[in-house]
């Protein structure tokens, strides 16, 4: 960066070993680093990293709907910890993915998905806030769903910070379990597996984590999951059915100790032909479309941002003023 | 009833010069398939937005298309677009017209893009279950052929004989079963769409890596694209399916019952909960009817008595909506209809913990029959409407949103302001474990047709400040055409800038559907 370009040290901004920092404390302090940063021709995420952990506000708990509005910079297990004396929690995300700050999971390549009951994927966040490269704030509506218009939380999730910056997020929430159970099976093949899982995921479980291994043939399986007492029960016996129809039977203790690698999102047909080579895989955030995996499986890898596709390239249009550092 | 009266094609503007003189390259582009005939364009002039039944019932006729065309492939849209860009025409994407916001009318003429021939359906991926679908294949036709492979989509919207996957995605339609199956936004693998600039593309598939574009192509009902396919997801047809009936002391204790049941995490197929004066109509549905009247007389009576009878009642009474609405207070008990469906067992299991939830809130159980009566008649509301919009009132339904905090606001706002123009009624479906929809039905009159318009309008104003006043937006289901356009903009405050930059980006000639959604 040439002299000329270098940004004024405010409040928001300092120098660390990596470089120079931008760290606003509030969304207005955000918006006013867009707008220095575009007066001098400096680019985010090249010339200047930005770090929102001063975004840390957790807003009044909306206990019918479950929802919370939480600043950017929240680091996700540490609001999990918070929502437990509220009844809450965030519900079964990875641990990967519990140890960013909420801006990281929406922006990065977690693109602030989980799972619900039912296998669909869906954003944790029902709103969020958000400022666009010329200084704009960009705010979703509360409603649980909406027809009115294109979705633009679209611009921020899994966009890198490259469409939009996000301040803050209203998450949905879901009540603190009270059972958490794990059970074992054991299936004929890694197709039966994936059979019975889907099936299962298809009629509304709702797993938090599946742990498989291969051995002497068949895979073995540790299902945890996490409820009220009736609806832990209710998944029990759904289950126990799937996995019988699929061809498996129940098991004794599962290896409790998953493989630790980094996380990706991974298609079923990737977790069963990893299965299928005698590999182990911890499977998160189970939707009928795509898992959470970690092992030796096939996938976006989900701890770095990787080429965006060329549709998603040419959004990078919006930021006309060149703010936010062009592609990844 | 009374018969509209007939519209005469002669009364349409002819089509202008600019259309005529490029009829030739459209011709062209569509293996010619292309009409500027006064019939066509006048079958093209309007969707199923109300007030082109009151516009028609006064004779006017919304701004036609200047020409239809018929494309059958991927390259002929494209071809269409590019055409239009570089003679600065407008295109408007056309399912089948069941758009209840304008949607699809030619406010400014240009050509009108019937993908109806977009009709193909794939084979069920059975192993990833999902099918590829042409965007033009109408519902009810891919939901039977599905059937018939032992599949469902699981998306039932009440125009589901006159809608297209197309429209659905245009507009994020629901189903009545979407709190089991989610929106049509739910259930999108990916899509195949011709941008505003004349590109084909197909949206990627998880897992990939940066944003998601589906979102913002799905709900932007032709102003950014025109959809010509998609792979959506499928689920095995339901072995098993539980109706059962509850009433409340109140509205206030059904959606509580409502919240809980999800917050329970049980994922009913159908959640419907009536207001006191709905309930007292739905609770009739199921009564036996009285002794018919002789055949001889039905005629008569359907054609010329009841109709003028109606005619003079409804004006007298909707057209003092406050008193009509002020009869509602005499009423009290709210309705509740779940359905489970899906897995027998699990559909058995879900509806003994949600029957536990309402008892704990003093339901009566009414047992299965009304919600068998809802789904034998599911499909018969939409064209309950058109009948009383024959008899010289206007009526119209508005949809949206909101967190369960702010659901009983937003119904007692909405209720209020509209009440001052129609006569209000409301039902909460499409439930979620963070809110639901609110359904409102109006019927009203006036002195006269102008008079009735102006009311209509002065409607739609205050029950949309009062919906996004009390924390609710715009529309669940329905989508926003001009109906909404400027409720939506004013809702969006500062991202108005940013919807607008997207529209620049993927039509930067703005020949798509100018004027919906305030673009």
């Amino acid at each position: 960066m040439s002299p000329s370009k270098q940004p004024p040290l405010g409040s928001w901004a300092r120098r660390t070993e990596q470089g120079l920092v931008a760290e606003p404390a509030t969304e207005r302090e955000l918006t006013e680093v867009i707008h220095v940063l575009a007066d001098r021709g400096v680019k985010l995420h090249r010339d200047l990293a930005l770090s929102r952990a001063r975004l840390t506000e957790i807003a009044a708990i909306g206990t019918e709907s479950m929802t919370v509005r939480v600043g950017a910079g929240v680091v996700l297990q540490d609001l999990d910890h918070h929502l437990e004396p509220h009844g809450l929690t965030i519900g079964p995300l990875s641990p990967a993915a519990m140890s960013l700050r909420l801006g990281e999971f929406l922006e990065g390549p977690y693109a602030g998905l989980r799972s619900i009951p039912g296998g669909r994927l869906e954003p944790v966040c029902t709103a969020l806030s958000a400022v666009t490269s010329d200084g704009r704030r960009l705010e979703t509506s509360r409603a649980p769903r909406s027809a009115a218009g294109p979705d633009l939380s679209a611009l921020v999730l899994g966009a890198g910070g490259r469409l939009a910056l996000v301040t803050g997020a209203v998450l949905r929430c879901m009540p603190f379990p009270e059972r958490d159970v794990r059970v074992a099976f054991s299936f004929p093949s890694a197709q039966a597996f994936v059979t019975a899982l889907q099936r299962c995921v298809a009629e509304g479980f709702w797993p938090w984590r599946v742990h498989a291994d291969s051995r002497s043939g068949r895979v073995i399986a540790e299902v945890r999951w996490a409820a009220s007492v009736g609806s832990v029960e209710r998944d029990r016996e759904l289950l126990s059915r799937c996995v019988e129809e699929a061809g498996g039977r129940g098991a004794g203790e599962a290896e409790r100790e998953g493989p630790v690698s980094v996380e990706h999102e991974s298609t079923w047909d990737a977790v069963r032909a990893s299965l299928e080579q005698g590999r182990a895989v911890q499977l998160f955030r189970l939707s009928l479309t795509t898992v959470v995996a970690r092992g030796d499986v096939e996938g976006v890898p989900l701890n770095e941002t990787t080429g965006w596709t060329s549709l998603g390239s040419r959004l990078l249009a919006l930021d006309a003023r060149g703010v936010f550092g062009g592609a990844p | 009833m009374t018969r509209l009266p007939n519209v005469s094609a002669a009364a349409l503007p002819p089509p202008r010069p600019q259309v005529l003189e490029a009829r030739p390259a459209l011709a062209r582009a569509v293996g010619g398939r292309v009409s500027t005939d006064d019939l066509d364009r006048l079958a093209y002039a309007r969707d199923l937005w109300p007030l082109a039944l009151l516009w028609i019932r006064q004779g006017k006729i919304p701004a036609p298309p200047d020409a239809v065309v018929w494309p059958g492939s991927d390259d002929e849209v494209s071809a269409v677009i590019k055409l239009a860009r570089a003679k600065k025409l407008a295109v408007i994407p056309y399912g089948a017209g069941s758009g209840v916001c304008g949607g699809t009318w030619a406010i400014n003429g240009g050509v009108t893009m019937d993908l109806k021939r977009f009709d193909s359906i794939g084979e069920v991926d059975a192993a990833h279950r999902a099918v590829e679908v042409g965007a033009g294949v109408l519902g009810e036709t891919l939901e039977r052929k599905l059937n018939s492979k032992g599949w469902t989509l699981g998306h039932f919207p009440s125009s589901i004989a006159c809608s297209t996957v197309g429209g659905w995605l245009a507009a994020r339609s629901a189903g009545q079963f979407s709190s089991k199956y989610g929106k049509i936004e739910d259930m999108v693998l990916s899509t195949r769409v011709v941008l505003g600039t004349g590109e084909r593309l197909q949206t990627p598939e998880r897992p990939f890596s940066g944003p998601d574009l589906t979102p913002l192509l799905v709900g932007s009902e032709g102003t950014l694209c025109a959809f010509t396919g998609a792979k959506l997801r499928v689920f095995p047809n339901p072995k098993g399916r539980v109706f059962h009936g509850f009433e409340f002391s109140s509205v206030e204790k059904g959606l509580e019952a409502i919240r809980l049941i999800f917050r329970e995490g049980l994922r009913p197929a159908v959640t419907r909960l009536y207001d006191p004066f709905d309930t007292a109509f739905v609770g009739k549905a199921g009564a036996k009817k009285k002794p018919g009247v002789p055949p001889s007389l039905r005629g008569l009576l359907r054609t010329s008595v009841l109709p003028a009878v109606l005619r003079q009642v409804t004006r007298q009474t909707l057209g003092r909506p406050s008193m009509m609405n002020r009869l509602q207070q005499g009423f009290s008990r709210s309705r509740l209809i779940l359905m489970f469906e899906g897995d027998p067992v699990r559909a058995e299991a879900e509806d003994r913990a949600a029957t536990a939830i309402c008892r704990q809130l003093s339901g009566d159980d009414l047992g299965e029959a009304p919600g068998r009566a809802w789904f034998k008649k599911r499909y018969d509301v939409s064209y309950r409407m058109s009948r009383l919009i024959e008899s010289g009132t206007f009526a119209d339904t508005m949809e949206i949103a909101a967190p369960w905090e702010r659901v009983h606001e937003v119904y007692e706002r909405v209720h209020a302001a509209a009440s001052q123009f129609a006569f209000v009624l409301c039902h909460f479906s499409h439930a979620y474990a963070d809110g639901c929809s609110l359904y409102f039905s109006f019927i009203g009159s006036g002195e006269s047709e102008e008079a009735m318009e102006t009311r209509y309008h002065q409607l739609w104003r205050a029950a949309l400040a009062a919906a996004v006043h009390a924390g609710g937006n715009v529309s669940h289901h329905h989508g926003v055409g001009i109906l909404k356009a400027q409720a939506l903009q004013d809702s969006l405050g500062e991202g108005r800038h940013a919807l607008r930059a997207v529209k620049s980006v993927f039509d930067p000639d703005g020949v798509m559907n100018p004027g919906k959604l305030g673009l």
